[in-house]
């Protein structure tokens, strides 16, 4: 088992974005002297931003722990590729965390900003307090977003949230931001509680709301009631997004129209 | 309340004026219905206090029964972005549309342009107009075909008469475009900002100070772009990746959401000759080009005879769908009334239609009754060609690109039927130019970040507003565009806290929140260079008058040449960052 200790050090700018997409489990095994991150447009080494401290070996990067503290929430992208092992962030983190990463684990103490998880395929995101815009989303002018694996948000998320979802699953336990599941084409997305306009121009898959979606678009029909399996909260199921000719399935506890 | 701030006819003829009491007066307005007027036991003309999460400012009450009760309208402006919070909902447009407000009756006075921009940590910049620095070398003379370089018409019939090295008539043109035309009140030397104060300055030192000031810079910016000329802009892309920049747009804060949107389902878009020669149903949608596009109607649409029709006024029907009972909406055949933010919905239900699947419609659609929309419906298919113009009604209001998103699959659905396109309203004279420019250079319209050498796009990552409200700009470039009248509060407090360095004719609100102003020729005056008109038609636009300053591509050419001097690199010709071959380049030396 290998840990490495990162503590990000006081910066002259704290607002400077610092891009670390090198900071993966994987790239530590390689014990590569050559890790660096961008701060703003200068490429800096790894060491320069982060109090670095690695104790204990490992052979592969599934056994790597690597645990970020200090000021992050500006940082971006850590985890970006991850393809195994652990990452635990101590406190924020900043937006594009867990990019594209097919496996592996990554928890979040504190809040994450934009694009968690954006385009995932595998593995787990767990975030304790809230998720910013576009969690579990795609890029722009991309057909699909994330295909696979599971964000669990503990806190809120925000607007456009599972945007072009394809696959895996998002669950969020407290409410989510306008238009979520926007463009929702397959995977499974669960609200514990309020959404508004859920759901747009979806096509397939499904998304469970057991709290109340304000402003319900007009675009989906009708199913039936039934109990979901959460402590038996009633929800209604809907089938749409008509306008979309989707097949998607919409349950929901309670909605008011636009 | 829900508040809207938009464009309006007198705002926009103060645009070339931002020092003067009456810009100030025009953008101090709140369009209020009398019913609300009454609930707030107030007179017209009384003064109210806007109070949002950023802050509170007052405004003068207009009564306006274009409005319904609980909506009220503000001409765009400082003031309205005074009480704009900066959140972009992650893509790049703050909420200019849809925002709740408390409103309340207050006996404050209402405080000037300036005041707000000091407040925001400005300097006022109100010395007394220097005038216009032109030559005209023909001495007086009538100019005909003249382009208007004011809003994304570019309407190309402008007369301009030049007396004394002057323009003294302008014929033909609106009232917007003779308010720039006729403006006198420019910059003449640079500027630098000092304790207290203004300084003049040498355009050396300038060029010397910003080129210091873009190379020390960690996360530099440069913004704006829309009210310059082609071959400018492409010099500022080259700037942007020689300092590992970012490089944005106007159309971050207005149509950047329609690009969003055509990056996700494509733009079925026509020429507007097109739309005058054959189009029979023309829909304006979140726009009023009475006020934004003055010309548009009488030129485009509604009143333009064309090919395949003439007589248009009787055999056009124009539809407008609209918050509010807009001018363009009062001469227009049909209006529609779409509750404030309802836009996506009454897209999606009229696709619904469409499909002949209106059953599942609930018996009303955001203040839309379900039966008007299948009449609306019917008068869409009828056409023979129909055209959608669609506006920051959209883009700004919540959902912003998914309602053009929307908009545009509405536009497939019709598709299947008839013929029909969809042309954004774009409102400067070339920041369609903005767009075509940075893809063919970068491969991406606006928000374009070369901090890592190559290009990267992310809207509500890599736009203005966004970058400026988290405050990871450390240097500022300001072109061709004004975020001191059009950004919101905390984007201001954040550029006077940082070096900022604004290229402009004219002084205007950004000139407050700046380090030094660098004065420039004024292209379609004394400075010329292509614009893309709104249905993206390059326009060449040529000077009336010789030119006595630089101006925007030979001043940004001289800025990449000190930056690549102090980087150290072999001095090239900045003439060559730019569009090699360009008649900018070649003729003037
Ligand atoms: S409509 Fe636009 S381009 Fe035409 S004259 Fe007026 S401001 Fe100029």
């Amino acid at each position: 088992m290998m840990q490495v200790m990162l503590e990000a050090k006081e910066r002259k700018n704290p607002n400077v974005p610092i891009e670390a997409e090198e900071i993966t489990p994987a790239h530590f095994i390689e014990n590569r002297q050559d890790l660096s991150v961008w701060r703003g447009n200068r490429k800096v080494p790894l060491e320069e931003v982060f109090e670095i401290t690695i104790n204990g070996e490992a052979s592969s990067a599934e056994d790597v722990e690597v645990i970020l503290t200090g000021e992050s929430g500006k940082i971006k992208r850590v985890g970006e590729y991850m393809e195994s092992g652990i990452i635990r962030i101590e406190g924020d983190i900043g937006m594009h965390c867990g990019n594209f990463m097919s496996g592996g684990t990554i928890e979040i103490r504190g809040n994450a900003d934009a694009w968690l998880g954006r385009e995932m395929r595998g593995g787990t995101i767990t975030c304790h307090g809230n998720a910013g815009d576009y969690c579990g989303s795609g890029y722009r002018g991309e057909k699909r977003g994330m295909r696979g694996g599971t964000i669990e948000v503990l806190g809120n998320a925000g607007d456009f949230t599972a945007e072009t979802l394809s696959g895996g699953t998002i669950i969020v336990h407290g409410n989510v931001g306008d238009l979520s599941g926007v463009e929702m084409k397959g995977g499974m997305f669960t609200i514990h509680g309020n959404a508004s306009r859920v759901c747009g121009n979806m096509t397939g898959g499904t998304c469970m709301v057991y709290g109340t979606v304000t402003d319900m678009l007009p675009t989906f029909r009708k199913v039936g009631t039934r109990e979901g399996n959460n402590g038996g909260i009633a929800l209604t199921e809907f089938t749409g997004d008509v306008a979309n000719r989707g097949k998607g399935r919409l349950f929901v506890h309670s909605f008011t129209r636009a | 309340m829900l508040m809207n701030s938009g464009r309006t006819y007198k705002q926009g003829e103060q645009l070339y004026y931002k020092e003067s009491p009456e810009y100030s007066e025009q953008t101090s307005l709140c369009f209020i219905n009398p019913i609300d007027l009454f609930t707030l036991g107030i007179e017209e003309g009384e003064n109210i206090e806007i109070k949002t999460s950023t802050g509170n400012t007052v405004f003068r009450t207009v009564a306006c029964y274009d409005l319904v009760p609980g909506e009220i309208f503000l001409p765009c402006g400082p003031y309205a972005n005074f009480i704009l919070p900066p959140n972009t909902h992650s893509t790049g447009a703050p909420d200019f549309k849809t925002l709740e407000v408390e409103v309340r009756p207050t006996e404050r006075e209402r405080v000037s342009a300036w005041d707000l921009l000091e407040y925001e940590g400005g300097t006022r910049y109100d010395a007394p107009p220097e005038g216009c620095p032109t030559i005209s070398l023909e001495g007086d003379k009538t100019v005909t075909d003249v382009l208007c370089p004011l809003c994304g018409c570019v309407c190309d019939d402008i007369e301009l008469g030049i007396r004394d090295h002057r323009i003294v008539s302008c014929q033909n043109g609106c009232l917007l475009c003779n308010a720039k035309f006729l403006a006198k009140n420019r910059l003449i030397t640079p500027i630098k900002k000092t304790v207290g104060g203004w300084e003049k300055v040498s355009y050396e030192e300038a060029i010397e100070y910003t080129a210091d000031v873009l190379v020390a810079a960690e996360r530099p910016l440069l913004f704006g772009w829309s009210g310059t000329h082609g071959e400018a802009q492409c010099i500022g892309v080259s700037i942007a990746e020689l300092i590992g920049g970012v490089i944005d747009n106007c159309s971050s804060e207005c149509h950047g959401p329609s690009i969003m949107a055509i990056q996700e389902v494509g733009h079925p878009g026509c020429t507007l000759g097109q739309v005058r020669n054959r189009a029979d149903v023309v829909i304006y949608w979140g726009s009023n080009p009475i006020a934004s596009h003055p010309r548009h109607m009488s030129r485009y649409s509604t009143y333009a005879d064309g090919f395949f029709l003439d007589n248009s006024f009787r055999n056009r029907t124009v539809i407008v769908f609209d918050v509010r009972k807009t001018e363009t909406a009062k001469v227009a055949d049909e209006f529609v009334r779409v509750r404030s933010g309802g836009d996506y919905a009454v897209f999606s239900a009229l696709r619904a239609i469409i499909q002949g699947k209106e059953d599942v419609l609930p018996k009303s659609v955001a203040g839309v009754a379900k039966e008007e929309l299948i009449r609306i419906s019917r008068i869409m298919l009828g056409a023979k060609f129909g055209t959608f113009f669609t506006g920051i009604g959209l883009t700004q209001s919540r959902g912003k690109y998914k309602n053009v998103r929307n908009a545009i699959e509405l536009v497939d659905e019709l598709n299947r039927h008839t013929k029909y396109t969809l042309t954004p309203m774009r409102g400067h004279w070339n920041v369609y130019g903005t767009n075509q420019t940075f893809t063919y250079m970068t491969g991406y319209p606006y928000a374009v970040d070369f901090s890592h050498g190559v290009a990267y796009y992310n809207p509500g990552e890599t736009s203005a507003i966004d970058m400026l409200s988290r405050e990871e700009v450390d240097a500022c470039i300001i072109i061709g565009s004004d975020p001191g009248a059009h950004f919101p509060r905390a984007c201001n407090e954040h550029l006077s806290r940082i070096p900022t360095i604004v290229i402009d004719p004219f002084p205007i609100m950004s000139t407050a929140v700046a380090t030094m102003h660098i004065p420039v020729a004024m292209t379609g005056v004394d400075a010329e260079g292509t614009a893309y008109r709104m249905d993206a038609v390059p326009l060449w636009v040529q000077k009336v008058m010789e030119p006595t300053q630089p101006d925007d591509a030979r001043l940004l050419s001289r800025i990449y040449d000190a930056v690549r001097k102090r980087k150290g690199m072999p001095q090239i010709k900045g003439e060559d960052a730019g569009v090699f071959g360009s008649p900018v380049f070649s003729t003037e030396k």
